[in-house]
Order: C-alpha cells, then sequence, then structure tokens
C-alpha cells in the first residue's frame, strides 16, 4: 500500500517534470537560446539572391517593438499581406530589458515574415546580457550586404552603453567595407538605430561618421529608430534625411522604393 | 513600472532584517526546538555559583544566537534563481503553519553569454497546511510566497549608473522581486533512522518576476507558459 502510493507519486512528479519543459528558466538572464539563431546571416544571402538585377528595390523599415508583441504581430501580418516588398529592416530596441526570453519572443513574430528581414541592436538590446544574446540570435553589430545597385549597411551607433574598448560606431568597419564595395554598387543606404545628436550617439565623432559615410557610393538617406516617433531629421547640413521609424505601439511603418536614380518615400499606418 | 529602484533595495534590506528577526522570535517561542537545544548548555552547576539575573541574562544570550542556527537546507534546480541553487535556511512557527526563510545561492551556466553567473536568493514561504498521507509521508498541499534576486556582475546594476539621464530605462537589471505557488511532499524521518536531519521534502514551485509580468500583461501574445518559470527541489530539515 505504502510503496504504491510512493511510485504513483513519483508517477505524477516526473509527468510534471516531462509536460513542463518550456516552464524551465534559469535566470531571466541566463542567455539560454533556443531556436533560431545568426538570422542576418541566413536572410542576408537571400536578399541578395532576390534581389539580383533588380532595378527598383523596396525596404519596409519597422523599429523600437520592444514589449509591444501585440502590435508587432499586427505589423507582421500587414506586411505579409503586401508582395512588392524586397526585405525588412528592424531598426533596433527588440527588447524591453534585455532578457533572453524577450529576445525569443520578438523573434518568434519575426520568424513568421514570408519576407527575408535584418535586425540593428538597439540600446535596450545591450542591457544585461542583451549584447551577447543580439550577437547570438541575429548576429553582428555591424554587417553590410548589395540589393542589386544597392548598398545597404547596419551599423550599431548606441557608443553610451558602450565605453572605449568597443567602438561605436566602429569606422574601421566602414573603411573596410568601402574598399570591398564592387562597382555594380551605385547608391547606399545606411542603418542605425540612434542618430548622430541623439544622447546615445558618440557625439564627439559625429562630424567625422558624416565624413566616413559620404564616402559611401550616393548615400541616399539613413535609417533610424530610437525616437519613437515616425519623421524625417537632417543632423548634418549636407542635405542627407535620417529617416525616423516610430515604435510598434503607433503601429506605422515606413516604406521606401529605391530605383537606380530616385526614391519615394511613404508612412503606412495599418 | 517607473520606480524608484533605490527605494526598492531599501525595502529588501529591511524585509532581510524583518524575516530574521521573526525567525529569531519563531524560534525562541518554539519549545520543541529549544528543548533539544537546552543538551548543549553550560552545566547548571557552574551557574548557580553566579548571581540569577546574570544567569538569565547570558541563558537568553545564548537562546537568542542558537536561534539564529539555520535548521534546513535546500538544493533546487532552475526556477529563475540559476539552474542549480543550494541554500540554508530557518523554519518557525506552528507545526501546522510554518514559515520559512532561506538564503540560497545559485549558479547559472554561461550559455550564449561571456560568463557564467552566480546569483543570491533570500526567499519567503508560507506553508499553512499539512495533510497526512500515509505513515510517515506528509502532503503540503500550498507552498507560497515571494523571493528576491540579485545577479552578480559588472554588466547588471541596482540603479542606473549616474551617466544616464533621470529615469533613462526606469528599472533595475539587478534585483528582481518574484512570487510563487507550489506543493510538497514531506517524509519525517523515523528516530532510528535520522542520521543528519529528520525529515525530507520534495517540492515544485511556479514563479514569476516583476519584469516577465510586466511583459506579460500588456501582450495578449504572451500565454502564463511564456512568463511561469518551474523549480523542483529537496529539502533536508535538520531538527
Amino acid at each position: 500500500m505504502k510503496r504504491m502510493y510512493t511510485i504513483r507519486i513519483i508517477g505524477i512528479i516526473c509527468t510534471i517534470c516531462i509536460a513542463s519543459c518550456d516552464l524551465v528558466d534559469y535566470h531571466p538572464y541566463d542567455g539560454r537560446v533556443k531556436g533560431a539563431k545568426g538570422i542576418n546571416a541566413q536572410n542576408i544571402p537571400l536578399i541578395e539572391r532576390n534581389c539580383r538585377d533588380k532595378d527598383t528595390i523596396r525596404i519596409v523599415h519597422i523599429s523600437d517593438t520592444q514589449r509591444w508583441y501585440d502590435e508587432t504581430e499586427l505589423l507582421v501580418k500587414a506586411i505579409n499581406g503586401r508582395t512588392d516588398v524586397d526585405f525588412v529592416i528592424h531598426t533596433g530596441d527588440h527588447t524591453d530589458f534585455g532578457m533572453t526570453k524577450e529576445f525569443m519572443w520578438m523573434r518568434d513574430i519575426y520568424q513568421k515574415l514570408q519576407i527575408p528581414y535584418v535586425c540593428i541592436i538597439g540600446n535596450h538590446d545591450c542591457l544585461g546580457t542583451g549584447e551577447d544574446i543580439f550577437l547570438t540570435v541575429f548576429g553582428d553589430v555591424n554587417f553590410s550586404f548589395n540589393a542589386s545597385f544597392l548598398h545597404f549597411v547596419g551599423l550599431n551607433t548606441n557608443a553610451f552603453e558602450y565605453d572605449y574598448s568597443t567602438a561605436v560606431p566602429d569606422f574601421q568597419f566602414i573603411e573596410k567595407d568601402i574598399s570591398l564595395l564592387t562597382p555594380e554598387v551605385t547608391r547606399t543606404v545606411v542603418a542605425m538605430h540612434a542618430i548622430p545628436g541623439s544622447e546615445q550617439f558618440n557625439n564627439n565623432v559625429s562630424n567625422y561618421f558624416k565624413y566616413m559615410i559620404e564616402k559611401y557610393p550616393d548615400l541616399i538617406f539613413c535609417l533610424s529608430g530610437h525616437g519613437h516617433h515616425s519623421g524625417v531629421h537632417y543632423p548634418f547640413e549636407n542635405g542627407v534625411p535620417y529617416f525616423e521609424c516610430a515604435s510598434a505601439k503607433e503601429k506605422s511603418y515606413m516604406l521606401y522604393t529605391i530605383t537606380r536614380d530616385s526614391y519615394d518615400y511613404e508612412l503606412v499606418e495599418i | 513600472m517607473i520606480m524608484n529602484w533605490w527605494k526598492y533595495r531599501m525595502v529588501l534590506m529591511t524585509v532581510m532584517l524583518f524575516s530574521v528577526s521573526v525567525s529569531a522570535i519563531g524560534m525562541l517561542k518554539n519549545d520543541s526546538i529549544n528543548k533539544v537545544k537546552q543538551a548543549g548548555e553550560i552545566s547548571t552547576d557552574s551557574m548557580m555559583l553566579l548571581n540569577e539575573k546574570y544567569r538569565l541574562r547570558i541563558e537568553k544570550y545564548e537562546r537568542f544566537w542558537k536561534s539564529l542556527i539555520p535548521n534546513q537546507m535546500k538544493i533546487q534546480y532552475a526556477g529563475s534563481i540559476g539552474m542549480v541553487s543550494a541554500g540554508v535556511g530557518w523554519h518557525y512557527g506552528k507545526e501546522e503553519r510554518v514559515w520559512e526563510t532561506d538564503f540560497f545561492v545559485g549558479y547559472i551556466p554561461k550559455f550564449y553569454t561571456r560568463n557564467p553567473k552566480v546569483s543570491l536568493t533570500l526567499k519567503q514561504s508560507y506553508i499553512p497546511f499539512r495533510i497526512q498521507v500515509v505513515d510517515d509521508w506528509e502532503f503540503e498541499p500550498l507552498s507560497c510566497g515571494m523571493f528576491f534576486n540579485t545577479i552578480m556582475g559588472h554588466q547588471f546594476w541596482y540603479k542606473e549608473p549616474s551617466k544616464y539621464p533621470k529615469r533613462y530605462y526606469g528599472f533595475s537589471s539587478k534585483f528582481r522581486i518574484h512570487v510563487f505557488i507550489g506543493e510538497r511532499l514531506r517524509y519525517n524521518i523515523p528516530s532510528k533512522k535520522r542520521r543528519h536531519g529528520n525529515s525530507l521534502s520534495l517540492y515544485y514551485e511556479l514563479s514569476t518576476c516583476d519584469l516577465y509580468l510586466a511583459s506579460y500583461v500588456p501582450n495578449s501574445y504572451l500565454s502564463l507558459k511564456d512568463v511561469l518559470s518551474l523549480s523542483l527541489g529537496a529539502k533536508l530539515d535538520f531538527f
């Protein structure tokens, strides 16, 4: 009788354990990433292949989706409703607190996108162990690729979250990237989270940043987030616009259509 | 969400002091435990030589410090305080309504981060019922309470570093408040078989923390399964 009870109780406990593997959490900042990793590195070749020889590139720009999971789901649904988009760019702040689970929750929403997407690091993603998780889930904080004639650059500009041991923005990366450009690339878009002049940017080097990114062939515009409101900024007097996308709370995204000699932008509210 | 986390730190320290003193008072009142402890006291013969007031005072002093000896230890798997955590603590109060205070040290492997981490936890539990199942086995259908966790590492802060404008992030990455609910199975070791303690318990708990709740509440996308954390553990009562 006694033994039967013991066996039954142990059985119940084991069943609970197996049924609840998902519930195991070692710490909010434990860095135990499950599921898709290295997403930018997987999506960039897809974008490059899909855009090859195209004369018109269409980009959807979203940003600052932190802790707005329901709204981000709506955005993903709205973007999936379009068939004319080549890729999606997210300009940072995937998480609010930099917790490991936040990255996975957000990533699982993005993974429903039928269009390849790339992600940039935001200042909130640097909190706690967040940067390590960003590197694991999405990939390098600075990256670039070619979508047909368009050179697309993603940069980490959250200097406020780092000390001098990390170059933010990384001019060596920009220099090397420019030196590797091929002649078929004729235009450039640079995307970042925080623009020059914001409290996150290393404003001591903002003029040098302007000088360096102007070396790219025909810099059309820059993309950013961080401010949570859609708009256009001109941090320098060189006429290069910095488009800012609103946070997911506003349920809107930006749409850019770039051809070999012109471009157009649109704010789409869903 | 916007809170003064510095105040929270003060609250944590107050709660720590409060729990320790409550446990001390609880232990003093618990006669059965005091009887066990009297075995180790200074012999009464030498005491008789001293004056009564002084003797009583010394006895009280000794009783106080003895009441602070931890009378239980726990080992726990997961539960948002480490992969494996070990702790010592105090149980006090009446037999059918037990309070517990535990202090855990947890280990978090590095996984995809740069370093493995250590976390410290102060936990307060309340176990209001105990039902006898069979012979020496008892079932505790409810244990509940809260715990405070802090994680070591320079990348975490209690309060935003001074470089940030006021309330730039408005939370603490180092300090977490959790609430939990769970159940236990307890085996009272028969006196002949006792080696290190008088009872052994197995438990599971479901917990969640402030930041998980802050994510769960405004989003229907997240389910309870996303924000709940399961822990499995064992407890040994020394006396």
